[in-house]
């Protein structure tokens, strides 16, 4: 596998050549700050890109050129990272030995839906545009009637109810409500115009050939020159929030919240994920699972996530009401038992986050994830974090331990 | 070792059957770093009633499922410990027709395949920790009743069914769960759990003949005893419903509807390939690339995306849509006259078979999918269908108009929850 940058004077392309994968993947990224308005512009933007442009008019028209280009898939996804949206709009295609299409064709099937946006008179396409909106809505209505997902967005909510991670990510309904074709083309154009962009594709290409193709169809005419913000500031430690949402025919959800003292670029990267693994999220082995389910048959699943740029490690399990106190009490014991683990424990732990990231190594989705990462500064290479992974000692995952406070405690059901 | 190629792409999976009858199915590939190994049982949740030499057992509702998650227990700890030990990731599922114990690693390749074969094949059931298992199982089963999606279908399925086990949940109900004893996974483990009723799979980064190697010596030792495979009793299923329309309460913002159909199976013509053209038939008349959902769509009669399905079961072959929508009674007859008047165009069918080439050549990137294709293979017809390529190839506008012509919506469901 070998990874190349090539400087265009508007944007970057990273390259890695491999032939390892029957498929190959273009993507655009774009970076914008974020605000809860632009998520929601964003959300209807991607949809719309995604689904026609100028020259295949409908939805329709867009998915039989996808099929006729061999089961291409189109993608649009946002993911915010502390304060930053970054979009991916790309293809994923199967290795062109295997058909009688060009990569010319597929390059140009992006760049297409990215700069031939569906516009008419300065406009989106008034039909489309409802019909985005509307499944945006039903994404965000799934969500709030998915009793977990309530939960924890409820959770984040009460927690502090400004902060982008209270926010759902497909967006406001009443921001997305306030959209019209208009505002939404201005907004297109501005994204355009001041996100930073970088292109990445995986496979087996000339990738110098590629890079010639690609700047031929690219029409960026901007430089971003702001400064992306990748962490929220932390939450100051504070008397936990306790909090009771009655809903009827749902068991208990229960949600903890913790945040966390300062911590090194290295408790960061290495020692809180190797933390998570061995607390709450590793397999059918982490110490809540054992605890809560494994001893005390208090539930079916348990999981804890490391919300890393958000700064907060959140868990949620689903238990019956007469069990929340004897749970949160658990949870309680089995944070305070972090302080004291041994080696084994973080040995098994290195071992899974090992095996995960060599999973990353057979993705290409996640690869280029990966090399994004370490363009923004985030994440060393994945050769690199294997080594250092391995010499992560259990006194770093004590004294992380000791740095994390629960701040809330939210449960919703047994009305 | 047999080696059976794929037609068209040089792909090979490689066959072994061992003298226990277990059966290894092999596709190595030393592009990727991980492999992943399935231990599969061909029995799952349907199997209630069944018979050996005239004696006949009764399993009750959720038995089999409640025996896969009892499987992993051991004398001391559970197997969870020993693979966590070896960084790998473990974990097991139950389907109404089967049930796989996965590992997904990327070193020790030896000791994951030893302490996998061991562990199912040495049960261990202890009276306290089989009724310890109940109340997980429980706030299992309470999480997907909270859970609209599945509870759609599980509603779907005891209105589609009558005498046919389907009805029931693959986790049974928790007053089945309270009645499931240690000797009734004992029983269960003993008639379908026998090595000549399972199969493994293997994908990814190792050395087939490696595995091989540790295979038999793992059974170097082990005592061929006759297997009578159990006699699985299934009473034969009408063409008709137990009730035809639910609904349900949930408060939620757009009704979803699970509607479905019923087809008598014997109306088909027996062919290996009949699911293939009807994933076709419904790709063609209702996926984002047809007319259909386009109109659906653009008069805002659904709100989110049209979801369809379908199945060959025993007696009868189901075709279901779920959709949310304020129209119910206008999307279903919009439904229903497509399903009864279906037109398919040569450049329809061409479109569509090049994208099924395209996902099959793509399965082979990924260790999970392409292990998941063999295993489908292996439970539909017991052989890997090596010329699937051709089989695409191959698909017919005449066939798939034969195959039309028997589709009716004369006996469905309509499950709705609001």
């Amino acid at each position: 596998m070998k990874e190349q940058t090539f400087k265009n004077d508007t944007y970057n392309l990273y390259t890695i050549k491999t032939g390892k994968f029957k498929t190959g993947l273009l993507e655009v990224e774009f970076y914008i700050p974020y605000t809860e308005v632009r998520e929601s512009y964003i959300s209807l933007l991607i949809n719309m890109l995604t689904s026609e442009n100028k020259i295949y008019k409908t939805s329709k028209e867009l998915n039989k050129k996808l099929k006729n280009l061999y089961n291409a898939n189109i993608y649009g996804e946002t993911n915010r990272v502390g304060e930053t949206l970054i979009t991916s709009i790309g293809i994923e295609f199967i290795d062109l030995k295997y058909t009688d299409i060009k990569i010319e064709d597929i390059i140009k099937f992006l760049m297409d839906s990215i700069f031939k946006p569906n516009i008419k008179n300065d406009e989106f396409n008034e039909e489309s545009l409802l019909n985005n909106k509307n499944k945006l809505k039903q994404d965000i209505n799934d969500l709030i009637e998915s009793p977990k997902e309530e939960s924890i967005y409820r959770a984040l909510n009460i927690l502090d109810k400004d902060k982008p991670f209270s926010k759902i990510a497909s967006g406001n309904i009443n921001i997305l409500d306030s959209i019209t074709p208009k505002k939404l083309y201005e907004f297109y154009n501005w994204f355009i115009q001041h996100s930073k962009k970088d292109i990445y594709i995986i496979g087996d290409f000339d990738m110098e050939k590629i890079n010639t193709i690609i700047s031929r169809q690219v029409k960026f005419n901007s430089i971003s020159t702001t400064d992306y913000k990748f962490y929220l500031d932390y939450i100051p430690f504070k008397k936990v929030i306790k909090t009771h949402i009655p809903k009827e025919n749902v068991e208990t959800n229960l949600v903890l919240i913790y945040t966390f003292k300062f911590l090194s670029d290295y408790e960061e990267e290495y020692v809180f994920p190797l933390f998570n693994l061995i607390f709450g999220s590793g397999s059918l082995n982490s110490k809540l699972y054992n605890t809560l389910r494994t001893e005390n048959n208090l539930c079916y699943n348990v999981s804890s996530i490391y919300q890393r740029y958000d700064r907060l490690l959140i868990v949620h399990t689903q238990i019956d009401k007469n069990s929340k106190d004897l749970t949160i009490k658990l949870c309680k014991k089995v944070l305070l038992e972090m302080q004291k683990i041994s080696d084994k424990e973080l040995e098994d732990a290195k071992k899974m986050i090992i095996m995960s990231l060599n999973l990353t190594l057979d993705n290409e989705e996640r690869l280029i994830d990966n090399y994004c990462f370490k363009n923004m500064g985030l994440l060393d290479n994945l050769e690199k974090r294997i080594e250092i992974f391995k010499k992560v000692d259990t006194k770093d995952i004590v004294a992380l331990a000791k740095k994390i406070k629960l701040i809330s405690i939210t449960s919703l059901g047994d009305k | 070792m047999k080696a059976i190629k794929y037609n068209k792409i040089p792909e090979k999976v490689y066959y072994e059957k061992l003298k226990s009858g277990l059966e290894v199915y092999m596709y190595p590939n030393k592009k990727v770093r991980n492999f992943y190994i399935t231990y599969n049982i061909k029995a799952g949740s349907t199997i209630l009633d069944y018979q050996i030499d005239k004696k006949k057992y009764k399993l009750k509702p959720g038995t089999m499922h409640f025996l896969e998650h009892k499987m992993f227990e051991e004398e001391k700890g559970t197997a969870f410990d020993y693979f966590a030990k070896l960084g790998s990731s473990v974990n097991a599922y139950t389907t109404s027709d089967n049930t796989t114990y996965e590992v997904i690693s990327n070193n020790h390749f030896k000791e994951n395949l030893e302490i996998l074969y061991n562990f199912i094949s040495n049960p261990v059931f202890k009276e306290t920790s089989v009724n310890k298992e109940k109340d997980i199982i429980k706030e299992e089963i309470e999480m997907y009743e909270n859970d609209i999606d599945s509870k759609i279908i599980f509603e779907t399925e005891k209105m589609l069914n009558i005498n046919d086990n389907h009805k029931h949940k693959v986790s049974g109900e928790t007053e089945d769960i309270k009645k499931i004893t240690k000797d009734d996974l004992y029983n269960a483990y003993d008639a379908f759990y026998n090595k000549e009723n399972s199969f493994i799979v293997i994908t990814g980064n190792f050395n087939y003949l490696e595995a091989i190697g540790i295979l038999k010596e793992l059974e170097r030792d082990y005592k061929v005893k006759p297997y009578t495979k159990p006699i699985t009793k299934k009473e034969k299923e009408p063409i008709k419903v137990k009730e035809e329309r639910k609904v349900l309460t949930k408060n939620i913002s757009t009704p979803k509807i699970m509607l479905t159909y019923k087809l008598d199976k014997n109306k088909f013509k027996a062919d290996n390939n009949l699911n293939i053209y009807l994933d076709a038939i419904l790709d063609i008349n209702f996926s984002d690339t047809s007319d259909f959902l386009e109109l659906i769509t653009n008069e805002n009669l659904i709100v989110g995306d049209l979801n369809y399905n379908t199945e060959i079961r025993d007696n009868y072959i189901y075709i279901s849509f779920t959709f949310d929508t304020f129209y119910e009674n206008e999307v279903i007859e919009l439904i229903e006259n497509k399903l009864n008047n279906i037109v398919i165009k040569k450049e329809d069918l061409n479109m569509i078979k090049r994208g099924y080439k395209a996902d099959f050549i793509r399965s082979f990137d990924d260790i999970i999918a392409i292990n998941e294709n063999i295993a489908n293979d292996i439970y539909a017809s017991g052989e890997i269908k090596s010329n699937i390529y051709d089989i695409y190839d191959k698909l017919t506008i005449n066939k798939i108009n034969e195959i039309t012509k028997k589709i009716n919506t004369k006996v469905k469901t309509i499950c709705v929850i609001n």
